[in-house]
């Protein structure tokens, strides 16, 4: 009985199973995980790079623009777009950084304080993301000169290798991260806690240029070694090369072009003294221009009737 | 006891005469044929008990019982073999009766050598018993890597996926208790989903034997077979078995009860469960963080038999975490330098057992229906039903919080019904008839913010096989046709939201051919010739994506068309009692041989730059040589050589194939002392592992342009067991490996790149049998 039962069982199964067989084999709708990215990825990004000078060392104020020049501007700006061969500048966008050197002696140094904005898919800045919500502890850029080179008027020196040598970076992030510290009450962290989506350069050397490889890391724990201490901004310790996840890597040329210490001795282009026709001409290189555009662009600068704390961009 | 009567029985009938121990008065007669269910060969010295008379098999496996009118039942019983009950055979003159292997009593019994009898023309070997028993903790691959022409291809210490004479991945069918695994075996980092515990004899069918099993089987077939159940036992059995590794501090706990119900003798169960624990393991000189693995696993099975009719019901969950060494990170192009420039980790932290991201989480399920059923001693039917679950889940360190989303989350379900019908035409002919069906979906689910590496998929299987074997005492042979039809649909969106997939059908035909001779006593000669073929899978046709573990982006192929097969392998068996020998040799050409290599190209995702791996197929040409010779010149003393030897390139251009093992060799010492009061086998064993530089290697398959070094590996080990009263037994054995710890990189081992391989590992287990 117990045995008919169980035979009369296993002809079920049998037709049963059968039966499972006979379901659409259509696979599951996928998913756009684009869309479920939650906002997650930037695939576009805005450098925006201020010419300005000190208050202190991490208050940086923007030197302002002067009405007239063309080129020379105080602010530029590179947008970059991920692509299927990596990240590039959009075909409006500048393709490099021209700055100047200062010397580290000098009065009044210029730099150039650099703000990193991220956007996604939509348009939306996603920048706050690298921050908020405990981030700010696992991310840090990196500013890693490669391929030094001379420009076309460089002379080499020993240490053009050393990345230290070239330029300095000061990392100025604040919290909050998309507030300024001089009227917008907020207070600096980057100096203890490096982020650098917001910072400034110091360039050490003229007429040298090399790709800036701003490289974001995100640690797989945290971005503080066993001592406390973060990696300085050239140099990701080689246990974050290895075991810590790279987020971006974007690649900028810059060119230090000339000495913030080099202006023309006469403005007159017939009695240029050689100096003067290097600048130009160092200028003209940088810039794509000529040298009489270049020239054009200094004595708007000279002559141009502005206090030089009229700049709005703080840090 | 029941043993010792039926010895005494045994010596009384004099050996291989066939006569009856009563003398009956009876006109009615019947002639039974008493066979190994497996091999058909006959098995001598069978007892048939039919009521109060006891009949002996002779030679042939066959005597003649005279019946009496009250005669129902016959119940026969063999040494090592599963008694079996007949009550259906009134009025016939012939009776062929099959009989099965009694696992349990091979306990004892180590079979790694290749297990052929004259009616099996594949080229196998196995792995049961205790010597099965021992390798608690380690994993399906590493268990079996004992075993000539087997090796492993790793991710890292914890992952490993078999190789069977170059074979591997999707080309290996893995037979768990029954049922086809159905897992994610695409993926490079995706070990087999497997309890070992679980079963109680691992086979390893190296020949092109893809007739029964289906297609894809190109390289071999892993078969697990669970413990039969305890039909008619009256006691509870069990098993507890414990083990410690000290390298990772691996803890491994295993067990099973089984019984048959009290009420109902002819229906019995077993439960068995499985935890392994082990935190970071370690190189010889440095700690591999976050190599930390857990494993829960649990089965059950209920099954009912009564005379020609068996019907069980099985289920066995799988459930397994493992850490991924936190430095195995290919990252972009530019880092991959940096990276295998370093070549180790350079930050190590402290030892612990705690898994950290990035991590694997899988669980995988099997629910299986089977019934066989003895229609008559000509006609056995046999059904089978499954049903597989396999869910993986893999974490990585993600921004934002989102550790916890998985980066690749799949749900695979998966069902198989197999119905085949076993024939015996005469005593020497058996012939094999089935269909089989199945389907898998496999769906991505939705929401984890990563483009997944493969679309959804189902893929509809559909086959019907015949085997005819003939079988003789000296010789046997076999052949077999089977056809397959297999369709899949893909459907998913790529890394810039486009849609892709497609519809893909193939059809084929598998043959094969074997044969076996028993040339002299001690030497048999067994070669098979196999046509297989495999579809590509989902993965090598419409993946396009970045694989997170391994940092490539994987480009697949969708005009890729089916792998074919011609398979010859041969083996020659010389076995007297100090000298074993076999070499097994294999041709292997492969139509269409399908691998993913470096393309020259590189794509740019958000994460960075990745070197992209484009499949492709060629004309490959697989031929190697697997040896073992085992001497042993005094009855305590056993040396032992096993070696594989396999060359693999594209017919071609005679380019190297990738991944391929190089040449392998083991050698073992074993000195066994008896005689030590309470142990019942005390035994010592030296081991030797040398494996070569692999040099047949093309660097454009590969993103590094050199092997590893070659390397020796010293082993030791020490066993013992104690009989107890009433069946209980006590197996111990500590087993150092890797003695001298050894720096060392293996070319197969993919995280090579990052670190080295494990150092010195001293295993204890402890094996209680009641």
């Amino acid at each position: 009985m117990k045995q008919k039962f169980m035979k009369v069982v296993t002809a079920f199964l049998m037709v049963a199973s059968m039966g499972m067989f006979s379901c659409s084999n259509d696979p599951d709708i996928p998913s756009n995980e684009i869309i479920n990215k939650d906002h997650e990825d930037p695939v576009k990004a805005e450098l925006i790079l201020v010419e300005g000078h000190l208050h202190g060392t991490y208050k940086f104020h923007q030197n302002p623009e002067v009405e007239g020049v063309v080129h020379l501007n105080k602010v530029q700006k590179v947008t970059i777009e991920q692509t299927e061969k990596g990240w590039h500048p959009t075909t409006e966008s500048a393709k490099q950084f021209n700055v100047r050197s200062t010397p580290h002696d000098a009065k009044g140094q210029n730099v150039y304080a650099l703000w990193i904005k991220y956007y996604n898919a939509k348009g939306e800045e996603v920048t706050g993301e690298f921050v908020e919500n405990g981030q700010d502890q696992i991310h840090q850029h990196f500013f890693i000169p490669r391929d030094i080179k001379n420009t076309f008027d460089g002379v080499s020196e020993n240490d053009d290798t050393n990345p230290a040598t070239l330029f300095e970076y000061f990392y100025c992030d604040t919290d909050p991260w998309d507030k300024n510290r001089h009227n917008e009450g907020a207070k600096l962290i980057g100096d203890k806690n490096p982020i650098g989506l917001k910072g400034y350069f110091k360039f050490l050397k003229p007429r040298k240029q090399f790709v800036l490889n701003i490289e974001l890391m995100h640690a797989a724990k945290s971005k503080w070694d066993a001592k406390g201490q973060a990696s300085p901004f050239y140099a990701p310790s080689l246990a974050q090369r290895q075991r810590d996840h790279w987020d971006l890597k974007i690649k900028i040329p810059v060119v230090i072009y000339a000495d913030q210490m080099e202006y023309l001795e006469t403005e007159a282009i017939e009695d240029l003294s050689e100096s003067d026709k290097k600048l130009l001409e160092s200028i003209a290189k940088a810039y794509s221009i000529t040298p009489e555009e270049a020239l054009e662009d200094l004595k708007t600068l000279f002559y141009g009737d502005i206090d030089p704390e009229a700049g709005s961009i703080w840090l | 006891m029941k043993i010792y009567f039926i010895g005494i029985l045994l010596l009384i009938s004099g050996g291989l005469c066939s006569h009856s121990l009563y003398a009956h008065r009876s006109s009615e007669k019947i002639k039974v044929k008493i066979v190994e269910k497996d091999s058909s060969y006959p098995i001598v010295q069978a007892l048939i008990q039919i009521h109060n008379k006891v009949y002996v098999s002779d030679a042939k496996g066959e005597c003649t019982i005279e019946l009496s009118p009250t005669d129902r039942v016959m119940h026969i019983h063999s040494l090592g073999y599963k008694p079996k009950e007949i009550s259906s055979f009134r009025g016939k003159k012939e009776l062929l009766v099959f009989l099965e292997l009694e696992q349990n009593l091979l306990e004892e019994v180590v079979v790694s050598s290749s297990k052929q009898t004259a009616a099996r023309s594949s080229v196998t070997q196995e792995l049961t018993g205790i010597e099965l028993s021992k390798n608690l903790g380690k994993s399906l691959a590493e268990s079996l890597e004992k075993m000539k022409g087997v090796s492993f291809i790793q991710n890292g210490a914890t992952v490993a996926k078999p190789v069977i004479q170059g074979m591997y991945g999707n080309r290996i069918l893995i037979i768990n208790s029954g049922v086809r695994q159905e897992g994610q075996a695409w993926g490079d980092d995706h070990a087999p989903e497997i309890d070992l515990n679980n079963a109680s004899s691992v086979t390893i069918i190296k020949g092109v034997d893809a007739i029964r099993y289906g297609s894809q089987a190109l390289g071999g077939i892993i078969r697990l077979e669970p413990k039969e159940l305890p039909y008619n036992r009256t006691k509870i059995g069990g098993n507890l078995s414990t083990s410690y590794g000290s390298n990772g501090k691996r803890y491994a706990l295993t067990g099973y009860l089984d019984g048959s119900l009290p009420f109902a003798r002819s229906m019995a169960w077993r439960v068995q469960g499985t935890v392994l624990n082990g935190g970071d393991r370690k190189t010889a000189k440095y700690l591999l963080n976050n190599t930390g693995m857990r494993e829960y696993d649990f089965s059950t099975a209920l099954g009912y038999k009564k005379r020609d009719f068996s019907f069980d019901l099985f289920y066995s969950r799988y459930d397994s975490k493992i850490g991924v060494l936190y430095t195995a990170q290919r990252g972009d192009i530019d880092l991959l330098k940096e990276r295998i420039k370093m070549g180790r980790p350079l930050e190590i932290e402290p030892f612990t057992r705690k898994i950290d991201y990035p991590y694997q989480q899988v669980i995988h399920q099997i629910f299986r229906v089977k019934s066989d059923w003895d229609i008559n001693t000509k006609n056995q039917l046999h059904f089978q039903y499954s049903y597989q679950t396999d869910q993986r889940d893999e974490f990585h360190a993600r921004r934002n919080n989102l550790s916890h989303i998985p980066s690749l989350s799949l749900d695979l379900s998966s069902s198989q019904l197999d119905l085949s019908w076993l024939f015996f035409p005469s005593r020497y002919l058996k012939t094999e008839v089935g269909i089989y069906t199945g389907f898998a979906d496999n769906a991505n689910k939705a929401g984890t913010g990563v483009v997944p590496i493969i679309p959804n998929y189902t893929q509809q299987n559909w086959g019907a096989f015949l085997i005819q074997r003939f079988l003789r005492e000296k010789w046997s042979a076999d052949a077999g046709i089977r056809f397959d039809r297999q369709s899949s649909k893909a459907d998913g969106f790529d890394s810039y939201g486009e849609r892709y997939g497609g519809k893909r059908t193939f059809a084929n035909a598998t043959y094969h051919l074997g044969g076996a001779y028993q040339i002299s006593r001690p030497l048999r000669f067994v070669s098979n010739l196999g046509l297989a073929w495999r579809s590509p899978h989902v993965h090598e046709l419409y993946s396009n994506g970045l694989d997170h573990a391994s940092g490539i982006y994987v480009v697949g192929n969708s005009q890729l068309q089916p792998e074919r097969s011609t398979k010859w392998i041969s083996s020659f068996i010389y076995e007297t009692k100090p000298l074993t020998l076999s070499i097994d040799g294999y041709l292997q050409w492969v139509h269409n041989y399908i691998y993913d290599e470096p393309s020259q190209d590189y794509m740019t995702i958000v994460s960075g730059t990745y070197p992209v791996f484009k499949y492709k197929q060629v004309d490959g040409f697989f031929r190697g040589i697997d040896a073992e010779l085992s001497f042993t010149p005094f009855s305590f003393l056993t040396y032992t050589h096993k070696a594989s030897m396999i060359w693999a390139n594209e017919k071609r251009t005679g380019r190297y194939l990738p991944y391929i093992p190089s040449f392998h060799w083991l050698q073992t010492l074993g000195y066994e002392l008896s005689g030590i009061p309470l142990f019942h086998k005390v035994g010592f064993t030296l081991k030797h592992k040398y494996v070569a530089k692999q040099k047949r290697f093309d660097p454009a398959t590969d993103l590094i342009s050199f092997t590893p070094p070659s390397y020796h590996l010293w082993g030791l080990g020490i066993e013992g067991s104690i009989d107890f009263k009433r069946k209980h037994k006590m197996t111990f054995l500590v087993e150092i490996n890797n003695l001298l710890n050894k720096e060392y990189k293996e070319y197969t081992n993919r995280f090579r790149y990052y670190a080295h391989d494990t150092g010195r590992d001293i295993r204890m287990v402890c094996i209680w049998s009641f």
